[in-house]
């Protein structure tokens, strides 16, 4: 049987909706996990209390309930309504991001003591140890563990198609009813979100070999 | 010498605890600038404390210490215990510098980098000349040709000298080793203890050295303490130390390391 390559124009709208969606929703993940990851680590109890907050809220519940919410709910709520495809962004960034803080607090905690003090008996302060002896470390620690969050958001895009977005998957479905060809949309489909993770994996082997030689503090110059 | 000056270390009635063990039992001792002061002691002592402390690495639960005539720790009249505000820490970490026993290399950085890391960023000083300062430690301590290796590639007594340079690369007027040499293989000992040895040439350096060897801390201390359950039982001159101690227990101690 032949690859269906006539059923790809179809899906193309559906797919380019998902990268997008993946793509907002990772860089929002990544600042939130680091944003949070770090929060549990301040000095500040507020801050900590609001990072551990966000980080159990986000994860103790489903991505899909978080969906329902922030687009079914809000608007009733608040009188806010979102676009749908925001929306999903959002969401995704908040859901993996949770997770992700303790990834990036997990590998900011395992850099051994004996760094910190080093830094710290050569004048550094807090700010200074953290970005430039503490985080390098660590985010040769975060990626691999990340690089497994960003397929669980790529995943995780099929939600948005029970908040009426036509996504690759919701495309998918449209098409199986059009053409009647089940097995090879759903094949298509397949084959598509495995290309897709393949190239996430391949992009954070590459990060990692990039970043684990020739790392400097005053960035590559 | 001059007697009138402060002495660079004045430690004070210094006591730490871990939980309900007692570390540091009322320690009392004055450094004067430049001397050369071995710690030796059996493990468990308090010595790493000490110096952890005198680092900002940790708190003291009471007592006092001055560095250079600035009080880092003092006792305010209702008896409570308090540091200097940040800004004067910040002044006086900058005339102390430290060695660790287990190196404490920064592993993402290179030989080089280790050692400029500190100057630009904390003390912003330009790029080339933290180099042209990096390149003559490293000539110093005998490594001008591991520049750019990773902390990886070297021997245990190469990241040592490296990590001897680190600190001096900050200018400091106290240097503070934490038996630097315990980690290393044997063989690798001697070359660590040659660079200690060159630095104690210079006069104007005040170097505390807690370590085990004791063939080397009588040979490069002028001053000797004995520390033993968190106080200096006995010090003075090496030769008295380690010819003639007046303690029991500077006497148990000695005959048993030196048996071993
Ligand atoms: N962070 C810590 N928490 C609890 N106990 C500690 C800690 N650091 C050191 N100790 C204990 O304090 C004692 C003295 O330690 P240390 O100053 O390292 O002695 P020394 O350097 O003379 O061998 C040891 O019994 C050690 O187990
Ligand atoms: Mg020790």
């Amino acid at each position: 049987m032949p690859p269906p390559i006539d059923l790809l124009p179809s899906l193309m709208d559906g797919l380019r909706r998902t990268l997008v969606i993946a793509a907002g929703g990772s860089v929002l993940a990544i600042a939130f996990a680091l944003l949070a990851g770090l929060g549990c680590l301040s000095r500040d109890p507020i801050v900590r209390t609001v990072a551990r907050v966000y980080i159990e809220v986000f994860r103790g519940t489903s991505a899909l309930v978080q969906l329902f919410w922030f687009y079914f709910a809000l608007p009733i709520l608040l009188g806010l309504r979102l676009d749908a495809m925001l929306v999903g962004v959002l969401v995704l960034g908040l859901n993996i991001g949770a997770y992700g803080a303790e990834v990036v607090r997990s590998a900011i905690e395992s850099v051994p003591a004996g760094q910190v003090q080093a830094a710290a008996a050569l004048s550094m302060n807090r700010w200074q140890t953290m970005r430039y002896i503490v985080l390098p470390q660590a985010i040769l620690l975060m990626l691999p563990p990340f690089g497994n969050l960003l397929i669980e958001l790529l995943k995780s895009t099929a939600l948005v198609s029970m908040i009426t977005v036509t996504d690759l998957t919701r495309a998918g479905l449209f098409l199986r009813d059009d053409t009647l060809r089940t097995a090879e949309v759903f094949g298509m489909l397949l084959l598509i979100y495995f290309s897709l993770s393949l190239m996430i994996t391949a992009v954070m082997r590459g990060l990692e070999r990039w970043l684990s030689h020739g790392q400097d503090y005053g960035g590559r110059q | 010498m001059n007697e009138s000056r402060p002495p660079i270390l004045r430690i004070r009635d210094l006591h730490k605890w871990y939980d309900d063990l007692h570390i540091l039992r009322g320690l009392s001792c004055d450094l004067r600038a430049g001397e050369k002061v071995a710690i030796i002691g059996p493990s468990g002592s308090g010595k790493s404390t000490l110096l952890r402390l005198l680092m900002t690495l940790e708190s003291p639960d009471s007592g006092e210490i001055e560095v250079d005539g600035q009080a880092m720790w003092s006792t305010t009249p209702a008896g409570r215990t308090v540091a200097a505000g940040e800004d004067v820490l910040r002044r006086i970490r900058a005339k102390l510098g430290m060695v660790f026993q287990h190196f404490h290399l920064f592993p993402h950085l290179t030989v080089l980098r280790n050692i400029t890391a500190a100057p630009q960023i904390v003390k912003g000083i330009a790029r080339d000349a933290a180099e042209r300062r990096a390149g003559e430690l490293l000539e110093m301590v005998g490594l001008a040709d591991k520049a750019n290796a990773y902390p990886a590639q070297l021997s245990g007594g190469q990241k040592q000298r490296v990590a001897i340079a680190r600190a001096l690369a900050m200018d400091p007027s106290v240097m503070l080793f934490d038996e630097v040499t315990s980690a290393l293989d044997p063989e690798l000992v001697g070359e660590v203890q040659d660079v200690l040895r060159q630095l104690a040439h210079q006069a104007a350096m005040t170097m505390l050295i807690v370590t085990h060897e004791m063939q080397f801390a009588r040979e490069i201390a002028d001053h000797v303490m004995f520390f033993d359950a968190g106080t200096i039982v006995e010090q003075g001159a090496p030769e008295q130390i380690f010819s003639a101690p007046k303690e029991d227990r500077t006497r148990e101690f000695l005959q048993r390391v030196i048996d071993r």
